[in-house]
């Protein structure tokens, strides 16, 4: 029996003790009192595209990826209500973009220049450049899973203050207006480009998922993944017949207050 | 460190875009008779010539003829057809109103030149296409051709430009233009601001006559490099599947005709634009647009028997640039030194037709021979070369022939 005793007093002084070791590093390494906040500012590179989702049929293959730009820089406030959850809200500013070559088949989509404008089915090689510069509000319920890994996830709201959507086709032919009408050889000796910019709607949201790793005392790695909900183009704009998402991943360094 | 990162991204970038796999090849949309062709054992005895029972539809064209010799009583042929893989074919029958399914092959019965109905059905039944196929005989007129150009002109069905269609010529419609390309760049011209149209009480006689004006493509031309259309009017048809490729090759110049044509005579008047430019829009200070009047005959089967057709580089000796050359045989043109321009005032125009090979009169009457008919307002427009602006009246053409 006593044994017995002396066993549970040497476990818990020896768990007391590991404790007070963790708490130790929840300490070192969040903010000092657990449930403070504080201010953190970003820096990061951006990748990824604009994809329709699912994939429509009409484009067969991808040929080329390339990424455009893709930077963002921002800061965020966070608040921890415990030692493990919390809330972060910041303003990120963007500049994210890509280029696709894709292989299409029967794919609606119109050409325009200043008021002339043709529009069709077009079969053939589709390349489209896309280009989004703005400001992103990420509003994010964070959990700290360990003393030094943060995960969040939360609604985004992003505002777009110019877009650019433009590219050409080759390769092919158009259907003029429906794949009835006649067919108009389009090829790469003689491409014909189209810009649909000025259709984009300026504001979009969709949710956000989130990493942050407490590298060294004041240097975050932090990664994230942007999926937007809602489409580059407006419901009215019929010659993208399908919706476009942005999808989004970032990942950088932060200094954390 | 920031290449690490970005290659270190890559297989994220990756796994978003392919998540969601490619789904099955859609269906094909499209429902086209794409070539039409019809058995007869001795197709000589029917036909003019054997590739006269094969024809390639254009996409826009549903009205689809074989033309057979003056005189043949058309019954009954087996009929074969390629149309978009996955397509479906079926008879229209119009009486009862229903569609009954064609296997290639079906023997049809174009008796009394009536027109057989079609209608093809996409593979994903989405979409389908009515044509209607005919047996006629071919007409050989009367030889000697009119244009008053007072009439038999009409918006096309879209009501976005003009078209001519003469009666009284062998083969209809006789006179294209290249309107329906300079519609694919401009399709908000007016029908009266596209490069060929009818000008009303101005001809020579007072009544209405065509006028050819070189245009301005605006930013789409440009975008594909060809910032002028030239006003055109040409016994041919226009492709218009090749217009934004190779607008030379658009321009089908020519019908068969069972004539010798020795004269072309006629009326215009030229008023050239104030600045003639190079294809790729630069301006040629000094130079002066001029406009071409034309008229050539050439042989329209090889020793082969393959059918040849002329496009806009007819004039073209160089066989490298135009391998039908060769078979030109017969040529009048207008000498641009002595054009009239600027005049208020009709010119009369009179061209002999200049022959290099002497015609045997079977082999004209056995539709050997094709005449191209061209007025452009400016002679190189062909290779979108020429001044905004020029403008060419036509006006009462007369073709003459010796048979």
């Amino acid at each position: 029996m006593r044994h017995k005793i002396s066993l549970f007093a040497v476990l818990l002084s020896l768990s007391t003790a590991l404790v007070a070791q963790e708490n130790d590093k929840w300490t070192t390494w969040g903010p000092g009192g657990l449930t403070n906040g504080g201010w953190i500012v970003r820096v990061g590179f951006v990748l990824g595209g604009t994809s329709p989702l699912p994939v429509p049929p009409e484009i067969r293959s991808i040929n080329a990826f390339e990424p455009l730009g893709g930077i963002t820089f921002g800061a965020d406030y966070y608040h921890m209500f415990s030692r493990r959850f919390g809330l972060q809200a910041g303003v990120h500013f963007f500049h994210e973009g890509f280029s696709t070559n894709a292989n299409v088949k029967n794919y609606r989509m119109g050409i325009t220049q200043g008021n002339n404008y043709m529009e069709g089915n077009f079969t053939g090689v589709d390349i489209t450049n896309t280009t989004m510069t703005g400001i992103s509000v990420p509003v994010t319920a964070t959990c700290r899973l360990s003393p030094r890994w943060n995960i969040g996830v939360g609604p985004f709201f992003s505002f777009l203050a110019k877009g650019t959507f433009d590219g050409e086709v080759t390769d092919g032919y158009l259907r003029e207006g429906d794949p009835t009408g006649q067919k108009i050889e389009i090829t790469d000796d003689n491409p014909a480009t189209y810009d649909f910019s000025g259709n984009m709607n300026h504001f979009y949201w969709g949710l956000e998922f989130m990493f942050e790793y407490k590298a060294m005392k004041h240097l975050n790695v932090f990664g994230a993944f942007d999926w937007s909900l809602s489409s580059i183009f407006p419901d009215s704009f019929e010659t993208v017949p399908f919706n476009m998402y942005p999808l989004y991943a970032k990942i950088g360094v932060a200094y954390r207050y | 460190m920031k290449k690490t990162h970005i290659i270190a991204l890559l297989p994220i970038v990756g796994a978003l875009q392919f998540a969601s796999c490619f789904g099955d090849e859609p269906a094909n949309a499209e429902c086209d008779i794409e070539k039409i062709w019809v058995h007869t054992d001795v197709p000589e005895e029917m036909f003019f010539h054997s590739y006269d029972t094969l024809y390639e539809v254009p996409s826009a064209e549903t009205a689809i003829v074989f033309q057979t010799r003056y005189d043949v009583v058309v019954t009954q042929m087996p009929l074969y057809m390629q149309v978009t893989p996955g397509a479906q074919i079926f008879r229209l029958d119009a009486l009862n109103n229903r569609e009954v399914p064609f296997v290639n092959g079906d023997v049809v019965d174009f008796s009394n030149a009536q027109v057989v109905m079609f209608r093809v059905h996409s593979e994903d039944g989405n979409y389908h296409r009515d044509y209607g196929v005919s047996v006629m005989p071919r007409v050989r007129g009367g030889g000697d051709l009119y244009f008053s150009f007072d009439d038999y002109y009409q918006l096309d069905e879209r009501g976005s430009f003009y078209e001519w269609h003469e009666p009284n010529v062998p083969v209809s419609p006789w006179w294209a233009t290249g309107n329906p390309g300079y519609r694919l760049s401009v399709s908000s011209a007016k029908p009266q601001e596209y490069p060929t149209c009818p000008e009303e009480h101005t001809g020579v006689d007072g009544k209405n006559c065509v006028r050819l004006t070189t245009s301005d493509t605006k930013g789409f031309g440009a975008m594909v490099n060809m910032r002028i259309a030239a006003g055109n009017l040409f016994a041919g048809s226009f492709d218009v599947a090749n217009a934004l490729r190779n607008a030379l090759a658009a321009t089908k110049m020519g019908h068969p005709y069972a004539h010798k044509p020795v004269k072309m005579s006629g009326y215009y008047k030229y008023q050239p634009g104030a600045t003639k430019q190079d294809r790729q829009g630069n301006a040629l200070p000094g130079e002066i647009d001029y406009p071409d009047i034309y008229c050539v005959i050439y042989r329209n089967a090889d020793a082969q028997g393959n059918r040849i057709q002329m496009d806009g580089n007819i004039l073209e000796t160089n066989p490298q640039k135009n391998p039908n050359a060769e078979y030109v045989v017969g040529k009048a043109r207008i000498n641009s030194e002595d054009v009239v321009m600027n005049s208020s005032e009709w010119t009369k125009f009179e061209l002999p037709i200049v022959y290099t090979t002497e015609l045997s009169q079977e082999d004209v009457e056995g539709e050997n021979y094709s005449m191209a008919i061209v007025f452009t307002s400016s002679a190189d427009g062909g290779n979108f070369c020429g001044a905004v602006g020029s403008t060419l009246w036509i006006d009462n053409v007369t073709i003459e022939c010796e048979y």
